[in-house]
């Protein structure tokens, strides 16, 4: 809207997000076709998992920076609702890697371990 | 209709935007509800961070049998044309959102009924969904004979809805009250049928389910209908039926279905057999099969048929429901020899009568064996830690997704008694991204919660 100058001026404007939210959804869409496709290829599940998680924050952020706004509005919002995004994805990081400690080789810690000690000994 | 629209004001205009200047420069309002929506961020993280935890500390199956890949019980297809619904809702919410702007109501009221619509399907979406998970699905090979001794053998993922499939003793019951799967195409009077000089003689013609491992796609024969004591009716199969395959064959394709889910879904779904198979009846299959080889002239069978029903008042073991009432009925008429249904009047109500009486004998098949090959146990609140956390997790999202069908809804309401005018603009800017928020969650549980299940 910065190239209003009147709210009229705004309106016609506003009329030419249509364009922007139509190909935007399209631009969805074949992300989560992409999304379901990529499942099913034989691929190494490092890539696809990689991929997922990319295509995922690719509409993520679609989503919040045009259908709602933030890249028309004040950029307060933005860091509001990115401060709830970070701690939720930090909660959600943490917890997740608290509860993966079953995966971790005691073994070889405590073979470095026993190197160390004998080491500084 | 866009038409209907008012044209541009340029006072209306200002008054929509009138609202702006705070000290932060946002609307109350909007910055409220992007604080409850960061807020909710953190709700959903938690839900979905504990769903992934526990799915890993406490694989979905069954606590003597070993896990099972959820991949089984999830139905991906219809999770996608969910989520492209939703996708699609999002595009109309914001569409919605900048008509209001514009001060273009009828184009608002368009758009956030095609959200409501959308919201709905989704919804539905979900509750099928969960309807289906909960009760599991199970494979099942089957065989049923006609009373000459024709032989079918198929299989069967048994999909009916409301009942337990997994549950073998639930899904026999379903399938025999489905006819196991036969289809009447068409059942009319024979030639010379005469009401005056019973028994009258229908022909039929019955469709076979596709699972079918033997027999054509369809087969006729007669009905020999007694108005005054219709359990005492004969069903008379004319149709050359082949003899089943081998035993090893007829099971070959329950096997290959299961494979084909089982490579996808891993360990998807336990195929043993042997212990999870009941067996109705020990039928006469093998000696049956070899005598159907034999039986190829219509007056042999015809013969056989009514050597059949000559004992039928004899047979004890019901395959089902239906046929446990018939046995009942056929006693009750035992007893009380004088008491005979009234003949009907007409063809047309012999008719009627005669095609409920042959459907309710199953076309004169019973069934033998009906084995479980495969399960794919239920998913629920009770059972599993998976199955806890899963509908917590999208009960929670579906319930927001409620709300906002709601939200919308009266908000369309509003804007029909006038009490949601474009001076209320920022009221739908905030729906909309209470919708929109909606959305993003739905992005990252169906990739982190469905399709990394594939993976």
């Amino acid at each position: 809207m910065s190239h209003a100058t009147t709210w009229k001026e705004a309106a016609i404007l506003e009329n030419a997000r249509y364009h922007t939210f139509f190909n935007l959804a399209m631009f969805l869409a074949v992300l989560t076709g992409i999304e379901i496709v990529i499942i099913f290829l034989p691929w190494a599940s490092w890539l696809v998992m990689s991929m997922l998680v990319v295509l995922s924050v690719i509409k993520f952020f679609a989503v919040i920076l045009w259908f709602m706004h933030l890249i028309y509005d004040k950029i307060t919002l933005f860091w509001l609702f990115l401060t709830g995004m970070v701690l939720a994805t930090g909660t959600m990081i943490a917890l997740v890697a608290l509860f993966s400690v079953d995966n971790v080789d005691f073994g070889s810690i405590a073979a470095v371990g026993q190197y160390a000690v004998t080491a500084l000994a | 209709m866009p038409s209907a629209n008012p044209p541009l004001d340029d006072q209306l205009l200002e008054e929509i935007h009138a609202d702006q200047n705070t000290n932060t420069g946002i609307e109350n309002k909007k910055l409220i509800m992007w604080l409850f929506l960061a807020s909710d961020c953190m709700f959903f993280g938690t839900l979905i961070s504990t769903h992934l935890i526990y799915r890993k500390l406490y694989p979905f199956g069954h606590p003597e049998e070993g896990a099972v890949n959820i991949t089984g019980t999830f139905d991906i297809e219809l999770t996608s044309f969910s989520t492209f619904i939703l996708l699609m809702s999002s595009f109309l919410m914001a569409l919605a959102v900048s008509s209001m702007h514009k001060g273009a109501i009828q184009s608002f009221r368009n758009y956030t009924f095609g959200v409501i619509i959308f919201g709905l399907i989704f919804l539905a979406g979900q509750v099928y969904e969960f309807q289906h998970f909960y009760h599991g699905q199970g494979w099942y090979d089957w065989k049923v004979s006609s009373n000459a001794g024709q032989v079918i053998v198929g299989n069967e993922k048994n999909k009916l809805l409301f009942h337990d499939v997994a549950n073998t003793a639930a899904a026999k019951e379903g399938f025999g009250h489905e006819q196991f799967g036969l289809e009447l195409l068409s059942f009319t009077p024979a030639e010379g049928a005469d009401l005056a000089h019973p028994p009258i003689t229908f022909k039929y013609e019955v469709e076979l389910p596709d699972e079918v491992g033997n027999a054509p796609e369809t087969f006729y024969g007669e009905y020999i209908y007694n108005p005054t004591d219709p359990h005492a009716s004969q069903v008379v199969v004319l149709s050359e039926i082949p003899p089943p395959p081998v035993i090893e064959e007829a099971k070959e394709a329950p096997k290959e279905e299961a494979s084909d889910d089982t490579a996808k879904a891993d360990s998807g779904g336990k195929t043993d057999a042997s212990e999870k198979a009941e067996t109705t009846e020990e039928a006469e299959a093998p000696a049956e099969a070899s005598e159907t080889k034999d039986v190829t002239a219509a007056q042999e069978q015809t013969e056989a048929a009514e050597e059949h029903v000559a004992e039928s008042t004899e047979h004890t073991e019901a395959p089902n429901e239906h046929a446990t009432e018939k046995h009942t009925e056929d006693t009750h008429n035992e007893a009380h020899p004088h008491t005979h249904t009234p003949a009907p009047t007409s063809m047309a109500e012999v008719t009627k009568a005669a095609k409920e009486t042959f459907k309710h004998s199953n076309y004169g098949f019973e069934l033998n064996e009906f084995k479980q090959v495969q399960v794919v146990p239920g998913l629920d609140l009770k059972t599993s830690v998976f199955g806890s956390t899963f509908y917590v997790m999208t009960g929670t999202h579906g319930t927001h997704v409620a709300i906002g069908v709601l939200w919308l809804f009266s908000m369309l309401v509003y804007s029909y008694s006038g009490r949601l005018t474009p001076r209320h603009a920022v009221d739908v800017e905030i729906a909309g991204l209470y919708w929109h928020f909606v959305d993003i969650v739905w992005i990252v549980i169906f990739t982190v919660v469905y399709l990394v299940e594939y993976i």
